[in-house]
């Protein structure tokens, strides 16, 4: 963590640009009016943003790749899209969206190996020459794995 | 929620959403601590830049060394959604004072927006300033209290995700993205699902090129885009 300063500084920053998002539109829409087109176009940002901050939460983003599916907010969200429907009650929609997913986790750590993607990148580095001189990456199910996996590797 | 726009029932609304608050907030509180950023320097960030998503992003930046530049770039990026935000709500206030206006601006959030956004299906179209100004002074207090309680724990727990309570947001817009649209008599349901159905595949492809921070701002911009040419196409 850089000096407090420089930290104190930052904050200050971020925090007038992000006032300023915020403020700006209240200030000059107080002495303009949106034309029609415009108007419309807003009464979807309500839909669109929330579905979005929803949707956002069901992926792993690895940019330059397709995202993969994050199964346990994938499955927790059902309960919670049902309670809405029959409840219509927002703080039961919470509640059972915080038990399912906690619930979607503890099933997950007891079978470890069913939903987990691991991820691994593996540089063989050759000390004479200081260069890398075999990469091997790619999707494991299991969290361990043995040398004779490795069959890809490229030298 | 009734047509009510008192301060009673701006604290009746506002307790579901307060979990998503104090869950993330001590989530916040937590990574903060870990990165190594004290409880007053954590709490003072909720403070001042008060921005969610940013904030976590924000943390990570100082945390790797990131010029001063590029992070209030970064975290203007993220929160250019609320110039969405803020137009979309400063067409119910007019009529109010430019000194309500901007304190409604300046504490205005993903949550208390959407939460206004459902207000207005009860109450004919109309927000109130007291209204308002008691759900964003609440949302603020509760994710300071939160982010200092998060910091202060950071001591002893290092792993927020465990209890499920990151997931108290994502459940708070599912019930609001679903009361919305079936309590928003402006847009007809049939088009509103439409345009929810369109957003999945623009988040999964979207995800490809932009962060997914980013994203959110991007996919609502096309979203709204496509709503406004599916309505015309419909009527």
């Amino acid at each position: 963590m850089p000096s407090t300063k420089f930290v104190l500084w930052t904050l200050i920053a971020c925090g007038v640009v992000t006032l300023l998002s915020r403020i700006l539109p209240f200030i000059l829409l107080k002495k303009f009016n949106l034309p029609a087109k415009v108007v419309e176009f807003l009464s979807f940002v309500p839909i669109t943003i929330m579905a979005a901050l929803w949707f956002e939460n069901l992926f792993k983003p690895d940019i330059g790749h397709l995202p993969q599916i994050d199964y346990a907010n994938l499955i927790a969200s059902i309960p919670t899209v049902l309670t809405a429907v029959l409840t219509k009650k927002l703080s039961l929609i919470v509640i059972v969206g915080i038990i399912s997913l906690a619930l979607v986790r503890l099933a997950i750590w007891l079978v470890p190996s069913t939903i987990h993607n691991y991820k691994i990148n593996i540089f063989i580095f050759c000390k004479k020459t200081s260069s890398v001189i075999a990469t091997y990456s790619g999707h494991h199910v299991r969290r361990f794995f043995f040398i004779n996996d490795l069959t890809t590797i490229s030298v | 929620m009734n047509n009510s726009l008192s301060v009673d029932s701006a604290v009746k609304d506002t307790m579901p959403t307060v979990f998503g608050y104090i869950g993330i907030g001590i989530s916040f509180g937590i990574v903060a601590a870990a990165s190594g950023m004290s409880v007053v320097m954590a709490t003072l960030m909720s403070l001042i830049v008060y921005a969610g998503s940013a904030q976590f992003i924000l943390v990570s930046l100082l945390a790797i060394g990131t010029p001063i530049v590029s992070i209030v770039l970064s975290v203007f990026l993220v929160n250019s959604r609320m110039i969405l935000m803020s137009m979309t709500t400063a067409n119910f206030f007019k009529k109010n004072s430019l000194f309500e206006n901007i304190l409604i601006g300046s504490l205005i959030t993903d949550e208390s927006f959407a939460l206004s956004m459902n207000k207005l299906n009860f109450t004919d179209g109309k927000l109130s300033f007291k209204w308002f100004n008691t759900v964003n002074l609440l949302a603020y207090l509760v994710w300071a209290a939160s982010t200092m309680v998060g910091a202060m724990l950071g001591r002893i727990i290092s792993n927020p995700e465990k209890l499920g309570l990151d997931f108290a947001l994502v459940a708070m817009f599912i019930g609001l993205l679903y009361l919305q649209m079936i309590n928003d008599k402006s847009i007809s349901l049939k088009i509103q699902l439409i345009v929810v159905a369109i957003m999945l595949p623009l988040v999964y492809f979207g995800l490809i090129f932009i962060s997914s921070d980013l994203l959110i701002l991007v996919v609502t911009l096309i979203g709204c885009a496509l709503g406004v040419i599916l309505k015309h196409a419909f009527n």
